[in-house]
């Protein structure tokens, strides 16, 4: 098989297995459950996601909300991750006394910490956005930590043998050396961000997507349901795919990216 | 004398290229090897010499000649294990410890228990290695990766062993050791060996016969016997003669190099 | 390697924990003088103590154990399989590989609805939660130790003249074991988060029923010591995956801090 024929088979297999999954979906939505309570058909769920976001337009509101508290949950996660994450790869006392906090954070189910946030900052902005910045904030964290400490000690010792000062060596050296790193921590962080978007929004919220996924479940609305799920899926695909560009962007050095 | 223990007959191997020529890797190879016999093959990089070695392992398929172990062609006895393979790089597993690598084998051939550890246990002591039958690859050096690596190919009592470059990952010194066990483990073995390698010197220390390849498609160029009396040192490589004969086989690579377009096309 | 520096890190740790658990106290004490926002350390120790000994906390602790446990050991074997099948054959890995892609992509939590839609309220909806979650990130990550299996392991098996199924439990599965293991502590910590989402939304027992019950009494010793306790499953369950990750790969230096999960 020549290289174009394996490419054909390829596309066609992929193109195959989701006509069969979709029409297997259709057929046991109409033929066998017949309760749209439960499944509705595919052919009904894109007719919605069409009254929503064309006839109607009650989708945007929804969009807007939930991306404006991502956006700052993560803007902040991304202004603290990297400098504490930095910080705390150059002082080995940081570390040792932020460590054991940030473990406990970052190992507990996020969701726990919900309630008490909500305690804090009130049904507001304030704790839907603490809240994304929790799930945001220690992957990007993590990952400034460790590409700094990886750094290769070649380079180091080559920037020593150059005389490079201080400020040089974190410039030239580290910053750069780490940037991969750091971009594969925001890669991580944007789904973390997102669920902590349809977290934040169950608690007490009047719009967002996740209140509308919610609120759709509640009410057996099934299709607004697979709306609401395919758009944050659809979110998180996007949100990966432009990481992804800055990182080539940004580390033209690297080749391929690695997924993770 | 009995008849050789291996022989190749204008053995070739290509690669099909779509809309192309095929490409021509090595061609109408004809060598025989005879029992206890110890034959290096030396050539220009890219000179197709691993790639033999990895046809007459049955790793590869042929695209045309014979191979003839013992007189009766390759395929037909295939089953049964009749060659040990060292590899470049140690390619020892990396969960299993230095017994369980060298049993690895034997468990191929169903061969399990105590009786199969017993034979492990004996090819660990033979290569230097009795204490270590424990410790997991990470744990020894590059040198003792490579005993184990050479314990594990004749715990199998190969017919034949086929070394791929089997030291080009040592420093120096540990591969000057090595090559001197190597020389001390084949006397004591008596295997017929063949051994693929980038350095004369060594093809020359080791081999009872030097094999140059010429450059691609790759064939045999040249054979020069090593007459060199054994049991061999490293002293050895200030003889006149083995000065004599690095230099010649030198020549003969060159002139593969140069035809090729350069050094700079290595 | 000498122990000096661990000793350091670990007596550090313990003065912050210390310390940390002492400012608090002072803080709820002296200057909120308001359980509600932050009950002192010594209260929630009280509301644990009570609800451990009135039966209530084990009793909401085996729920979400239980449901954990089933989802989390039928996902292994389902995902191993499965992805062991799509890292030997590409045809099956291009079936399945828009289907995983798009799992992957949705947002645990905004699957938990339909969950509980379609499996009740009951124990089944969350082992169904457990195993979806662990199930993808162990298909994918079993796959991808498939795939990228260091070729000379494979020569060598052919070099050895190793059966087909030999080749597969002596090279294939312990080659690929680093990488199942990864797969499975990721789902640990997802599938951990959204037993409690699950809990959470509807349910009648568990720890994240626990979660709810006490928010929305506004029983803030009780949410704290329900919060801790989660943090402590977490932390216990991701060191002993460290540990059991050490155990059954020695040969691979597991990474300080787990940067993905």
């Amino acid at each position: 098989m020549t290289e174009e024929q394996r490419n054909l088979v390829s596309i066609l297999l992929r193109v195959g297995s989701v006509l069969t999954g979709l029409l297997g979906w259709h057929y046991l939505a109409v033929a066998v459950i017949k309760d749209p309570g439960i499944l509705v058909s595919p052919v009904e769920v894109v007719s919605k996601a069409y009254e929503m976001m064309v006839t109607t337009g009650e989708l945007y509101p929804h969009l807007f909300a939930s991306s404006i508290i991502f956006f700052y949950g993560f803007v902040l996660a991304v202004l603290v991750g990297v400098p504490l994450g930095f910080v705390m790869a150059l002082s080995p006392l940081v570390r040792d006394y932020v460590n054991p906090w940030m473990t406990t954070l970052y190992t507990a189910p996020r969701i726990a910490f919900a309630p008490i946030l909500l305690l804090w900052f009130g049904i507001g902005a304030g704790s839907k956005v603490a809240i994304v910045f929790l799930g945001c904030v220690f992957p990007v964290l993590i990952n400034s930590y460790y590409g700094m400490r990886v750094v290769n000690r070649e380079y180091v010792e080559l920037a020593r043998s150059y005389r490079l000062d201080r400020w040089a060596l974190f410039g030239k050296i580290l910053l750069p050396a780490s940037v991969p790193f750091i971009l594969a921590g925001v890669r991580l962080a944007i789904g973390r961000g997102l669920t902590g978007v349809a977290i934040a929004e169950w608690f007490g919220a009047t719009e967002g997507l996740g209140y509308l996924i919610f609120f759709a479940g509640q009410t057996l609305n099934v299709p607004t349901l697979f709306v609401g799920v395919a758009v944050f899926a659809a979110l998180g695909i996007i949100g990966f795919e432009i990481v992804r560009r800055v990182e080539k962007f940004a580390t033209p050095w690297r080749g391929q990216t690695q997924g993770s | 004398m009995a008849g050789p223990v291996l022989e190749l007959r204008n053995l070739n191997k290509e690669i099909p290229r779509p809309g192309k020529e095929p490409f021509q890797i090595f061609n109408n190879l004809n060598l025989s090897v005879r029992e206890g016999e110890f034959v290096s093959i030396v050539g220009p990089s890219g000179c197709g010499k691993t790639t033999m070695l990895r046809v007459v392992n049955g790793l590869m398929p042929h695209s045309g000649g014979e191979i003839l172990l013992d007189g009766k062609a390759a395929d037909q006895v295939s089953d049964q294990l009749l060659m040990g393979f060292v590899f470049q790089g140690a390619s020892l597993l990396p969960w299993r410890t230095s017994l369980k690598n060298v049993l690895l084998g034997l468990e191929g051939r169903g061969n399990n228990g105590q009786e199969a550890e017993q034979i492990a246990k004996k090819f660990l002591d033979l290569v230097g290695l009795n204490g270590f039958e424990n410790h997991y690859p990470h744990e020894l050096s590059g040198g003792m990766q490579q005993r184990v690596n050479l314990a594990r190919a004749l715990a199998v009592n190969p017919r034949i062993l086929l070394m791929d470059e089997p030291f080009a990952a040592l420093d120096a010194q540990t591969r000057s050791f090595m090559q001197l066990e190597l020389l001390r483990i084949w006397a004591e073995t008596k295997k017929t060996v063949i051994f693929v390698t980038h350095m004369i010197a060594e093809a020359v220390l080791l081999s009872d016969r030097v094999i140059v390849f010429s450059h691609r498609p790759g064939t045999i160029k040249s054979e020069f016997d090593i007459p060199l009396p054994r049991p061999r040192d490293m002293d050895i490589r200030s003889d006149p003669q083995f000065l004599h004969l690095e230099n010649q086989i030198w020549k003969q690579i060159e002139q593969e190099v140069k035809a090729a377009g350069g050094f700079a096309q290595l | 390697m000498s122990l000096l520096p661990l000793r350091k890190e670990i007596s550090r740790g313990a003065i912050s924990i210390f310390a940390g658990i002492a400012v608090w106290e002072i803080l709820a004490r002296a200057l909120l003088e308001n359980e509600l926002l932050i009950p002192p350390p010594s209260s929630v120790a009280r509301t644990f103590w009570n609800l451990a000994s009135s039966g209530q906390l084990n009793k909401h602790f085996a729920a979400t154990a239980t449901e954990f446990f089933y989802g989390f050991s039928a996902a292994c074997m389902v995902g191993v399989l499965l992805g062991y099948l799509m890292g030997m054959h590409r045809w099956f890995d291009e079936i399945m590989d828009p289907w995983m892609a798009a799992l992957y992509s949705i947002p645990v939590i905004a699957l938990v609805p339909m969950i509980i839609i379609w499996f009740g309220i009951g124990i089944f909806s969350k082992i169904v939660v457990v195993f979806k979650i662990t199930l993808v990130a162990i298909i994918l990550n079993t796959a991808a130790g498939i795939k990228n299996l260091d070729p000379v392991w494979l020569e060598l098996a052919q070099s050895m003249r190793l059966s087909s199924w030999q080749t597969t439990y002596k090279i294939r599965l312990p080659g690929a074991l680093p990488f199942i293991i990864t797969g499975m502590r990721l789902g640990v910590g997802r599938a951990l988060l959204a037993v409690v989402v699950a809990e959470l939304m509807a349910s009648n027992a568990g720890l994240g029923y626990l979660l709810r019950e006490s928010s929305e009494t506004w029983d803030s010793p009780k949410l704290f010591v329900t919060v801790i306790l989660l943090a402590v499953i977490g932390l216990t369950s991701f060191n002993l995956i460290k540990r059991f990750e050490q155990r059954m790969a020695p040969w691979r230096q597991s990474a300080e801090w787990s940067a993905d999960s």
